[in-house]
Parts: structure tokens; C-alpha cells; sequence
């Protein structure tokens, strides 16, 4: 099976440095453009199905890239959650509000004590829906539509091994591709159509 | 810092499911136009600084991607040594001649008992090129071009682990980029061939 992983295009959250988690926040203009950028570029490729994560941004991206296109939502692929009460908040001024508890929380990224997740409770809703996968031939191709810390989550089930988070990068609309044969998965590339 | 690194093309012993590791098989007219692409690619991009493997399908594809210019030529970015029992030969007469021996040290990329190098010994090498390249000022653009297990390799070495060989795919000319910022590696792009029929 081939997967593309595909990140949303700039969120309004992004430009301002908010936090996202599950906040329902939308594309900006650029984040379109960038979606419809990688339309552009994928748009010669078949693929049998198309997963987005359920949050605004990711299915904002999903009918651009794939326009018109058939998909289906699984909340597994969201971003982390950071806790309704960061959620849109700025990240700077949520740390002069916070203070410590919070600068450990991004620093860990792990929101637990803001009512949010971890990132293991992350990777391991992603690696959930990673195992469902297995259910699928090898012969097709899949496209999933998600954020940085499902892309993450992704790369971590694929190697085996838990990295951290500040160790990797994905940018807007950017795709990866992982292939599964004989039940091994492999890294194929890791966010592309940006060089 | 900002680190391209680029595989080298395809080369004949690519082609033909050879093991190659130090031997100094060159690279085939698809591995000769791979390299050509990529220097299209990479041709909006200074680099101030540009390292290559010294083995021939290495160096060949430097002075493709990078016509003219200066380059230092380091060993320690080498493939693995398969040693010279497996080098040039083809990976299906030498697993009729050696069997599980040759499954098992492929298994743990660990060719010492055909006189060759461990995985562990390319991390090392690499490793120790790697740390060179931090002492590089931040602002500077570095290329390498070098090989599949030199790249995972680098891989290893930017992520502070040993990585599974045999999850990582790493195409012929592809670029993968690493960053060095403020005393920490991250990894940016894997096997980026800007072409996403390549390989079909």
C-alpha cells in the first residue's frame, strides 16, 4: 500500500501563532493557494481513498486538493489536543498567563494539565488508526489528510521508534509517502513539493 | 546550517542488483540524467560549501549537479564496506554461494565477517563528519552527496538513534535537507526527487 500524508495549508492560527489543537479555526488565502498547489501536483495520481482528520482546517484542505473527490473523516487523525482553554489563545501571552506549568506543558508537549493530551496519547490514536490500515490491500493507494502532529505520530509508527517532536518538520500542504509490502511499512519521502 | 544531501544516480551496479559498497562502479546514462535533473533543481540554491563521497558514482554525480564547482572529496562518506568477497557481484549469485550467513549479516547491515564494515562503523564515520559540520556558521549552506547508507546514517545521527535500514527508501539523485540551529539537528525533507512519478 502506498500513503500519502498529506499536512493542511496555513491555518489562521498558524500565521498568528495560536494554538490550534481541535479548535475549529479555517484556512487563510495562502493556506488555499498552498492547498491547491498540491492538487496541482498530485492531481495525475489514483487514489482508492481518501481519509481527512474531522477538524476545519484538514477538510478545508481535502476539498482542495482533492476537489469534488469522495472522502471519509476519522477523528484519530487530529492534531493534539491542547486543552480548551489554550485553544486560539496566543502562545506568548498564554505563557506570561500560565507561566511555568505551561512552558513545561510545550516543552514536553504534553497538555495533560491543561485538559488536553500527551504526545504518547496522540501517537497512540494515530497508531490505532495506522493498525486499521492492515485491513486494506496492498495494491492501493490512500491519501490522509492531517496536521504536523499526526504526521509525526505517523513517522513514529512507521520507524518503530519514538522521536521527539522538536526533531522533524512538516510544511503546509507538503505530503509524505510511506509504503507498506509484506506488512513492513518504510518511509518513502518526508514532506515534499515544497524544494 | 542548512544541509542538502543528495544521493547519487542510479549506477550500473544499481542496475544490474550488484552489491557495490567501495567499488568503484560508475553511473549508468539514467543515473548520468537523474543527476542532471536534481542540478536543475538545486540551481536557484548557493552553497557555500559542497562534500562529496570519494567514490567514483559519488563524485560523478557531484560534477553533474554541481558543474564546475569545487568540491572535497571525504572518505568518511562512503557506503558500506561489503567487503571484497560481495563488491560487484550480484546479490543472487552470492546468496547461492552463502546462503543464511548472507541474509543474516544483510538482516543487521553487518558485513565484518565478509571483511567488510558493521552498520555501527558507517554511523561512527559519518557521525564524525557530522560533528565537524556543526563547528559550519549557522548562516552557511552545505551539499553532500553520498549514498543510501550514509544518508540513513546522517538520519541516525540527527535523530540520536539507531534507524531500522531496512524502513527507510532513499531514491537515486533525491534531495533530503537536515537543519542545525542553536545546537540541535532536525531532520526537513526525506528523499525529496520532485517528481512523484519517479521510480513508476
Amino acid at each position: 500500500m502506498e500513503l500519502y500524508v498529506i499536512r493542511h495549508g496555513q491555518s489562521e492560527t498558524n500565521v498568528d501563532r495560536r494554538f490550534g489543537g481541535w479548535a475549529q479555526v479555517p484556512l487563510t488565502e495562502k493556506g488555499m493557494n498552498q492547498a491547491r498547489s498540491t492538487h496541482e501536483k498530485l492531481k495525475g495520481i489514483k487514489f482508492d481513498r481518501i481519509i481527512s482528520s474531522d477538524l476545519l482546517r484538514a477538510k478545508q484542505t481535502t476539498e482542495l486538493v482533492f476537489p469534488g473527490c469522495v472522502y471519509s473523516e476519522d477523528r484519530r487523525l487530529r492534531e493534539i489536543n491542547v486543552g480548551a482553554v489554550l485553544e486560539k489563545k496566543c502562545r506568548i501571552a498564554s505563557l506570561e498567563e500560565y507561566g511555568e506549568p505551561l512552558r513545561k506543558a510545550m516543552e514536553n508537549r504534553d497538555y495533560r494539565a491543561f485538559d488536553g493530551e500527551s504526545t504518547e496519547d496522540q501517537i497512540r490514536r494515530v497508531a490505532e488508526f495506522m493498525d486499521d490500515l492492515a485491513a486494506i490491500p496492498d495494491d492501493e493507494r490512500i491519501a490522509v489528510v492531517c496536521h504536523e502532529g499526526s504526521l509525526f505520530s505517523v513517522l513514529c509508527y512507521v520507524l518503530g521508534v519514538q522521536l521527539k517532536y522538536h526533531q522533524i518538520e512538516a510544511g503546509n500542504a507538503s505530503y509524505s509517502r510511506f509504503k507498506r509490502q509484506n506488512g513492513v511499512w518504510k518511509l518513502v519521502s518526508w514532506n515534499e513539493g515544497s524544494l | 546550517m542548512e544541509l542538502y544531501v543528495i544521493r547519487h544516480g542510479q549506477s550500473e551496479a544499481n542496475l544490474e542488483g550488484r552489491f557495490s559498497g567501495w567499488s568503484p562502479s560508475p553511473l549508468t546514462e539514467l543515473g548520468r540524467a537523474q543527476a542532471e535533473k536534481t542540478g536543475e533543481r538545486l540551481k536557484g540554491l548557493r552553497f557555500d560549501r559542497i562534500y562529496s563521497s570519494d567514490t567514483c558514482r559519488a563524485r560523478q554525480t557531484t560534477e553533474l549537479v554541481f558543474s564546475g564547482c569545487e568540491y572535497t572529496a571525504d572518505w568518511r562518506l562512503r557506503e558500506i564496506n561489503v567487503g571484497p568477497d560481495l563488491a560487484e557481484r550480484t546479490r543472487t549469485e552470492c546468496m547461492a554461494q552463502y546462503g543464511d550467513v548472507l541474509s543474516d549479516a544483510l538482516g543487521r547491515r553487518d558485513f565484518i565477517g565478509f571483511g567488510g564494515e558493521s552498520y555501527g562503523q558507517q554511523m561512527e564515520r559519518v557521525a564524525s563528519f557530522m560533528k565537524e559540520l556543526e563547528n559550519i556558521p549557522e548562516e552557511e549552506r552545505i551539499a553532500v552527496v553520498c549514498h543510501g547508507g550514509s544518508v540513513v546514517s546522517m538520519l541516525g545521527y540527527v535523530l540520536g538513534m539507531r534507524i531500522p535500514h531496512n524502513s527507510m527508501q532513499l531514491e537515486n539523485a533525491s534531495v533530503t535537507c537536515f537543519r542545525y540551529l542553536n545546537g540541535n539537528w532536525k531532520l526537513l525533507k526525506w528523499s525529496d526527487t520532485g517528481d512523484i512519478f519517479a521510480g513508476e
